[in-house]
């Protein structure tokens, strides 16, 4: 017959869960059992006791797989309360572990994310540091003057490569810019050029600057450029090197009436540039006062003659220095008709004739020549028609015939002065003939209120 | 034997031989053995997991007591036992006679003679 500790080998490990008389109630029901059969089987049987003990045990089974199922029967419930304990932990744990692991990985991004930003950053503030950092180290910068830069400009001829040009002369000027004090004052500098084609025009603020460059032939263009903080500027231009082409050009007035009193007040017509030349991608304007050439000045007054004057200004060389008008040379009458005598040699291009009205006074030293209108300059004594201009074109490589026929506004105004505010309250045109101009007998003419 | 079948009437039995009064494992064993002329041929020891299992659903009581110097547990019905007895007998009883009656109508049918 088995003991006790026969009974119980095929029991779990003792659990600290399990009540402390468990195994001991399971071992002394079954050896109850078996002690019963044993004495009952010995009673009734008989025979020894090894066979009733088989007996016993054949019918009752194996004890020991009986109190392994008693034993769990027992402990079920807890032993499921604690594998529902342990595993509900582990999915705690798990799940923990998932969230722990997720967390770290959207932390890793973020600093990820946030590294990549920061580097971003510090690329965007070298950008910054260096655009506002001067290029090269300016030599005259110093303590005193730390947000100046160096502005210097070059000029040279018809190309980038060309020599240097050293007969412009340069006009700089800083743009007042909201925000930004004007410390310079917006004011023009002027600035010459030395004989490499540079001009230093020294430290200067950080702004949008205005350069505007006169060449030798009295041609201008205009540059604008930003200069920032702390970087040296150095702006290069380049000029036309030689002049436009001379073209022949002479003027006539037809059909001036007889009755026309052009004593005391003659027409004036003077002629204006308007065209530009393209140089290197950059406009150049003329100005109308080419070196070594006279603009004409026609005007038609004294005895009805048909005069050429220039206009007084200090570069010409016919100029009085008394501010009056120089006429220098006569006019002829040929066939009935008002001609100039003289082909004038003027650079070929666009131009607007500007007509106006002046007062005569004869010169008391009479060469033939018209010595003045007033003696007291032109801006007293003359009245531009201004909005009586036209525009026309002095083509290269032949001679140039300028027609003006008279319109009855403007003669009336000159036989009555007093018409020319009547006229001009009245709005009415005065033209000065029409047609074009070109070959040999082209023709201005204009339209337009009289002042 | 179907083992369904038989779970349920092992059972059964057990409640009815505890409810004569207070058992033990072995005499019930033993009373099941020789009132069912030894039909049911079980292991004896498959029936304490029985037993358990009707102590734990409270349909019996075990107390310990101290016999030939040896520890022995005696079982008795509770109250939940003897309702719960009851429930079975009736079952069990109206399960037999719906069984008996379609054997006992087989067997009338074959005893009638035909005409």
């Amino acid at each position: 017959m088995m003991d006790a500790r026969e009974i119980t080998t095929r029991l779990p490990p003792l659990r600290e869960d399990e009540p402390t008389s468990l195994r001991q109630d399971i071992v002394d029901e079954i050896l109850d059992h078996l002690q019963c059969g044993l004495r009952r089987e010995l009673l009734i049987q008989g025979g020894d006791e090894a066979s009733a003990k088989e007996r016993v045990l054949s019918r009752f089974g194996d004890p020991r797989e009986i109190a392994r199922k008693l034993w769990f029967q027992a402990m079920w419930s807890k032993i499921m309360s604690q594998r529902i304990a342990v595993g509900s932990a582990l999915f705690s744990m798990v799940v923990c572990a998932v969230l722990v692991g997720m967390m770290g990985w959207m932390l890793h991004q973020q600093q990820l994310s946030a590294a990549l930003q920061q580097k971003a950053n510090a690329e965007l503030m070298e950008r910054i540091v260096g655009l506002i950092k001067p290029a090269q180290p300016v030599e005259t910068s110093s303590d005193s003057e730390p947000q100046k830069s160096h502005l210097q400009v070059k000029v040279t001829i018809d190309t980038q490569d060309g020599p240097p040009a050293s007969r412009c002369t340069l006009t700089v000027k800083k743009q007042p810019e909201l925000g930004w004090p004007v410390s310079n004052g917006g004011d023009a500098q002027q600035f010459t050029l030395d004989p490499s084609g540079m001009a230093d025009c020294g430290l200067t603020e950080p702004g949008r600057f205005e350069v505007t460059i006169r060449t030798q032939f009295n041609e201008l263009a205009t540059s604008t450029f930003t200069i920032p903080y702390h970087q040296d500027h150095l702006e290069h231009v380049v000029v036309p090197g030689k002049m436009p082409e001379l073209t022949k050009v002479v003027f006539r007035v037809d059909d001036l009436p007889d009755d026309l009193d052009l004593s005391s007040l003659g027409l004036v017509m003077r002629l204006r540039p308007r065209g530009s030349r393209t140089v290197a991608g950059r406009a150049w304007r003329a100005t109308g006062r080419w070196p070594d050439v006279s603009m004409p000045l026609l005007l038609l007054g004294k005895d009805k003659n048909l005069t050429i004057a220039v206009e007084p200004e200090s570069s010409s060389p016919t100029y009085s220095g008394n501010d009056r008008w120089i006429v220098p040379i006569d006019d002829v009458i040929r066939h009935g008709k008002w001609v100039s005598s003289e082909e004038w040699l003027v650079p070929a291009g666009e131009y607007e004739a500007q007509f106006g009205l002046a007062k005569l006074k004869p010169d008391p030293v009479d060469y033939g020549y018209w010595n003045g209108l007033d003696g007291t300059g032109r801006t007293s004594t003359s009245v531009w028609l201004r909005k009586n201009s036209v525009t026309f074109n002095l083509e290269s490589g032949k001679l140039n015939e300028l027609t003006i026929q008279l319109p009855d506004h403007v003669s009336m105004c000159i036989r009555d002065q007093s018409k020319i505010r009547e006229v001009s309250e009245h709005g009415s045109a005065v033209s000065m003939g029409g047609g074009g101009m070109g070959g040999g007998a082209g023709s201005l003419g204009g339209g337009g209120g009289f002042f | 034997m179907d083992s369904r079948l038989l779970s349920g009437a092992v059972e059964m039995l057990m409640l009815e031989v505890i409810s004569h009064g207070r058992t033990y494992g072995y005499e019930i064993s033993q009373t099941v053995d020789s009132r069912s002329n030894g039909y049911f041929s079980l292991k004896e020891g498959s029936l304490y997991p029985a037993l358990h299992r009707l102590e734990t659903q409270k349909l019996v009581k075990s107390s310990w007591h101290e016999v030939e110097g040896r520890r022995r547990k005696y079982y008795e019905l509770t109250s939940a036992g003897i309702k719960a007895l009851d429930a079975k007998k009736q079952e069990w009883q109206a399960f037999a006679s719906g069984i008996q009656g379609v054997l006992g109508e087989g067997h009338s049918a074959t005893a009638i003679p035909a005409f």
